[in-house]
């Protein structure tokens, strides 16, 4: 099993390579140039000349790449040319905001949609089911800006109960650990707090939440329905068992790793598609970070948000790998073979 | 059973977090807070690092600059200056005030700290703003408190180029901390002291008890506590005004200025801008070499019918660069290129395309100024309604700006911000050789605008800026439209008088 | 049988909707007198009604027809989605069937480009393309196709490593039956079935995806109506114009939930475990 996670995380190094490389010539053959973007309007040709200069954008691309790929040996990712700041610590101070808004709301989908699931597949057939489709199709139907705009007019605009967006607010003390403001609210043991931060997050997160449940039940239905029709299940039925040990002891446990499978999935997702959700509500996270960066063609910080993207993704991957291993004895064997 | 037990720890999460009752988000802070929109970017803690008119008032406020232009009461004011004069056509004299104590206690700004900052702006590798100061010479202390500026020829309009954009900060602690004086010892003289700067998000700053108005007024009502809030999407702008957590939206768009009418917890302050917008030509492109086209371009569009329907009236035509909130306004022009469809028709004909053509490349900038591509749209529609034929494009800005700086877009549809002395912009945009981008050239405009920079008699050289702007609307350059309207959007208890520019002067506001 | 009547609800239904777009799309422009691109300033933000000059679904910011537009638009949206089906579906299943049925060395190197195509976030590859490429409808389904063609690749490999070790397929190898003739003759049919599901599902996912990448303001070009273009145009008008957004929106709702409901119907009707494969 390690040696089978290890060879994983070694097939990223191709992926990178190919990643920044196309993102390198794309970035590079594109007319806008980010020495026009960073200067004011009213810039001389000499100012832009300068810039260019500070940058190294006057370099041949295929330099501009090597020494980006020695630097990232170096885990350095270079300097944003747009905040002029260090794009490792860029990244950092808003990974955590994404990564909350996106597990909130893949906790609430799964909340919502794995007993919906259930139900749905128990009741194969009925009303039930058809009902549960219908709300996991319309999830899937509604574009998410157009939601998360109409949630804002309702309840910023019209019932001011909620905000509209962003995060804390200024003047609120909350020393940062992890970033992510739930966990540190709670080491902190600022409880005070949390209702402010939940305040903040249900309308992004619910936004997020409604078009994946969809996919989480309609799948979590379709994993229950193959497990019912195995073997073992007809014979705990032939055996007397109860309907509600059934399903404890024998549906749920075997329809998890579908079911992890899609989860972590949709975390991936979530974390690069979170970008028009963070736009709408001004979300101080990766990817209204990534949007700016790609309007003034800020080639290290696109590459390095894209880079970390990649990392995610593959270490999402990683652990869903090792959830299989823990609680599928026959992946287990079958790795042991 | 894990699992099981985790959907209960889950359910009760989620639980927690729909029904959790929601703090009192529209709770005020101790003092008067104000939080203001932003729109324009963030980027850098470094008051050198950023060119635009949002950014430099921020700076001025915190830092503090030689004085600003009050669009209100029309004239210049000091801010750390108190008195500034021309001793001979290039050289002006500037007054520091004394008794100003720096945030944290330090001295008040000597010409030495003048001098740092010029220097900064030229040799910071981070600085973009070396264009404002491109007539400086040099800055000659005189004394503590005094000091003059040489410029490279006659600058009759130095004082406003410096106000509002030349920030002023501590030579010493720059000396000290390098760089790092920005993040750390991020004080200066300003009426408002730097809390929190957060690149993209927000910046914090509170009133400096130090501080008075040169004048004497009162600014006992003004906040206490300015916060920055960056929003760029219109529509959340509104909904946070609306929902009180910004007392102050900034550039509400006028397709969303009725969302604010009639209601008695908000108000709308409207104020004539300066940021002129206009159809540019590349001059040396085909087709537009011919200026009969250019003419029929300008007779071909509709500029009231615009500005009455789709800009809900929120927008001022404006014929040639000068308008009536600009410096030098004296009136309209003697001629004008007014809506004439039946001359456009005609000159297209006298210009060999009675039955149809040319065929023309319209470019606009999409999302960077007022409805900007709506716009473009029915500019286009108006264009084939008089024998154009006309392909839209709506590149991205980035590629649209590009194009645009290296001389490579024919035509396209966009503005020029904070015109409010327009000489070294018009230098830029139209003199000879002043940049690809309308490849216009006219000795008698280039020996006007020389003439101008000379002259110091405000009304001589005001009747300059009229011939100057007579030859831009005979010669159709580019066309001009209008100027977009400055739309705020304020809490009911909030006084401010927003500037031309779209500033305003924070010990002026009144929080009640 | 109640399982397929319950089945039958959903073809009903989904078809419905798709029926209704489609008659918007073929008759929209016959019911309306006004030509969806034509402006008339003097009438602009007329609400839905009869007596308002034949508009009957209200008028925009700049005085165009909202009907002749919902017309063309789902006219464009059809063509998108069609196209980025096409494309991804048939290079996707090429290229998986091909990369699985080769195996070996030129299997893992066709994966990893795969998995670098995969890493991207969508919208990036998108602004990239219409960046480089300039926006034109071309270049958005080409876009938005450039992901789509995964699910299929994946599919379509996993069935090809099943087969190529088959007999009939060893059979035909030693015949003397080219790859090409082998991929087409018993690769290509056993994936007929998935193929479709996905690619239902995936026409409703570009369809919304076009209209994210206009809200972001990288749609198509003005002049060509969109849904998504519309919708994302609308959205300052919703409290006071709402018939300016909210008829796009439910023309995109409508679409996307017929498809996805097709796409289920099929799902069951096909092979239910193909839900297990389908990202």
């Amino acid at each position: 099993m390690v040696r089978a996670i290890a060879w994983r995380v070694a097939g990223v190094v191709p992926v990178l390579f190919l990643v920044t490389l196309v993102l390198f010539l794309l970035l590079r053959l594109a007319p806008g140039d980010a020495a026009d973007l960073l200067v004011p309007d009213d810039a001389t040709e000499a100012e832009i000349q300068r810039i260019r200069e500070r940058w190294g954008l006057d370099r041949p691309w295929i330099e501009q790449y090597a020494s980006f790929l020695l630097n990232l040996m170096k885990l350095d990712l270079g300097r944003s040319y747009r905040y002029g700041e260090d794009v490792f610590a860029l990244i950092a101070s808003r990974v955590p905001a994404t990564i909350e808004l996106a597990s909130l709301a893949l906790l609430v989908a799964a909340v919502i949609a794995i007993p919906l699931g259930i139900l749905a597949a128990l009741r194969k057939g009925k009303a039930l089911d058809g009902a549960v489709s219908v709300f996991a199709i319309a999830g899937v139907s509604t574009p998410t800006f157009w939601l998360g705009i109409l949630l804002v007019l309702l309840f910023s605009a019209e019932l001011q109960l909620l905000p509209s967006g962003g995060r804390l607010p200024y003047g609120v003390q909350l020393p940062e650990r992890t970033g992510l403001h739930l966990v540190d609210a709670v080491l902190a043991g600022r409880f005070d707090l949390i209702g402010l931060i939940l305040s903040q997050l249900v309308l992004p997160v619910l936004t997020l939440a409604f078009s994946m449940v969809g996919i989480i039940s309609r799948i979590t239905r379709g994993a229950i329905i193959d497990v019912a029709q195995e073997e073992f299940i007809t014979t705990s039925v032939a055996k007397g068992l109860t309907r509600g040990s059934i399903i404890r002891h024998h549906l749920l446990p075997n329809a998890t790793v579908p079911i992890t499978t899609i989860l972590g999935l949709e975390l991936g997702v979530l974390i690069s598609g979170s970008i028009i959700v963070e736009v709408v509500f001004s979300w101080p996270g990766l990817g209204t970070l990534l949007y700016q960066a790609i309007s003034v063609r800020d080639i290290p910080l696109v590459t390095g948000i894209v880079v970390t993207y990649t990392t995610l993704f593959i270490l999402i991957n990683v652990v869903i790998d090792i959830i299989y291993f823990a609680i599928d004895p026959r992946i287990r064997a079958s790795q042991g073979a | 059973m894990k699992v099981r037990a985790s959907l209960t720890v889950a359910g009760a999460l989620a639980l927690a977090g729909l029904s959790s009752p929601v703090l009192a988000q529209n709770k005020p802070a101790a003092g008067r807070t104000m939080t203001i929109t932003a729109t324009e970017p963030m980027t850098t803690d470094n008051p050198y690092g950023e060119s635009a008119a949002p950014v430099y008032s921020l700076w001025c406020h915190t830092y503090g600059c030689l004085g600003r232009y009050d669009h209100v009461r029309k004239k210049p004011v000091g801010i750390l200056a108190e008195k500034w004069e021309a001793i001979d056509p290039t050289t002006w004299r500037f007054t520091l005030r004394k008794g100003l104590k720096r945030h944290d206690g330090g001295p008040g700004p000597t010409s030495a700290d003048v001098v740092h900052s010029l220097k900064r702006i030229r040799t910071d590798p981070e600085s973009v703003q070396s264009s404002f100061i491109a007539m400086v010479e040099k800055i000659v202390p005189v004394d503590d408190h005094t000091f003059d500026v040489v410029t490279k020829g006659p600058a009759v309009n130095l004082v406003m180029a410096l106000f509002d954009r030349l920030i002023v900060t501590s030579a010493d602690l720059y000396e000290k901390h390098g760089r790092e004086a920005d993040k750390k010892f991020a004080v200066g003289w300003g009426p408002y002291r730097l809390e929190e700067y957060l690149a993209d998000r927000r910046v914090a700053m509170r009133k400096n008890p130090d501080w008075t108005e040169p004048d004497g007024s009162s600014t006992a009502q003004s906040p206490d506590l300015v916060i920055l809030q960056q929003m760029r999407e219109p529509e959340q702008r509104i909904n946070a005004l609306l929902n009180n957590e910004v007392q102050v939206a900034r550039l509400v768009p006028p397709q969303l200025v009725r969302r604010l009418e009639n209601r008695s917890d908000v108000k709308i302050v409207k104020t004539g801008g300066i940021e002129v917008m206009f159809l540019a030509f590349n001059n040396k492109m085909e087709p537009w070499t011919d200026v009969r086209l250019r003419k029929a371009v300008a007779h071909a569009v509709n500029r009231p019918l615009i500005v009455e329907r789709l800009l809900g009236g929120y927008a001022e035509v404006q014929d040639g660069l000068v308008g009536p909130n600009q410096f030098c306004f004296t009136g309209p022009p003697d001629r004008a290129n007014a809506y004439d469809p039946a001359k456009a028709k005609a000159l297209l004909a006298e210009a060999g395309y009675a039955s149809g053509g040319p065929e023309i490349d319209f470019y606009t900038a999409v999302g960077r100024y007022v409805s900007d591509r709506q716009v473009a749209e029915v500019v286009a529609q108006m264009l084939r309604q008089v024998g154009f034929k006309v392909k839209l494009h709506t590149p991205e800005y980035a590629n649209f700006w590009a194009d645009v700086r290296r001389g490579r877009s024919p035509f396209y549809y966009m503005g020029r911000g904070s015109i409010f002395d327009p000489s070294d912009s018009s230098g830029q945009l139209f003199g000879t050789g002043g940049s690809p981008r309308v490849q216009y050239s006219n000795p008698k405009f280039d020996q006007l605008l020389a003439a101008q920079y000379a002259e110091q008699d405000e009304e001589k050289r005001c009747q300059l800026w009229r011939q100057i702007n007579q030859v831009l609307i005979d010669d159709v350059p580019s066309h001009f439209m209008w100027t977009h309207s400055v739309v705020t959007g304020l809490r009911a208890n909030v006084d401010l008088e927003v500037g031309s520019s779209g500033e305003f002067w924070l010990p002026d506001a009144k929080m009640k | 049988m109640r399982k397929s009547d319950f089945l039958n609800t959903k073809f009903i239904v989904g078809i419905t909707c798709l029926a209704v777009i489609l008659i918007l799309a073929v008759f929209g422009n016959l019911i309306s007198a006004h030509d969806p691109s034509e402006q008339d300033l003097m009438s602009s933000l007329q609400p839905p009604g009869f007596s308002n000059g034949g508009y009957y679904l209200g008028t925009d910011h700049l005085g165009r027809d909202i009907l002749s537009r919902m017309a063309s638009g789902a006219r464009v949206s059809i063509v998108i989605a069609t196209a980025i089906v096409l494309i991804s579906g048939v290079f996707g299943v090429i290229y998986g069937a091909m990369s699985g049925y080769w195996g070996g060395v030129r299997d893992i190197v066709l994966q990893k480009i795969v998995e670098t195509f995969w890493a991207f976030p969508p919208i990036l590859l998108a602004l990239a393309i219409l960046a480089f490429f300039g926006q034109s409808l071309a270049n958005i389904i080409l876009a938005l196709a450039i992901q789509r063609w995964i699910p299929y690749c994946r599919i379509a490999r996993a069935q090809a490593l099943v087969l190529r070790n088959r007999e009939f397929v060893a059979a035909s190898q030693i015949m003397g039956a080219s790859t090409g003739w082998v991929v087409t003759r018993h690769i290509l049919p056993n994936l007929l079935s998935a193929a479709i599901v996905i690619a239902t599902f995936s026409m409703a996912g570009a369809i919304l995806a076009e209209a994210s990448l206009s809200f972001l303001g990288l749609g198509v070009p003005p002049e060509i109506p969109t849904w998504g273009g519309m919708l994302a145009e609308g959205r300052s008008y919703v409290v006071g114009a709402w018939w300016i957004a909210v008829f796009p929106g439910l023309g995109i709702f409508f679409t996307v939930l017929g498809l996805n409901l097709l796409g289920d119907w099929l799902r069951d009707l096909l092979d239910p475990r193909a839900a297990l494969n389908l990202r």
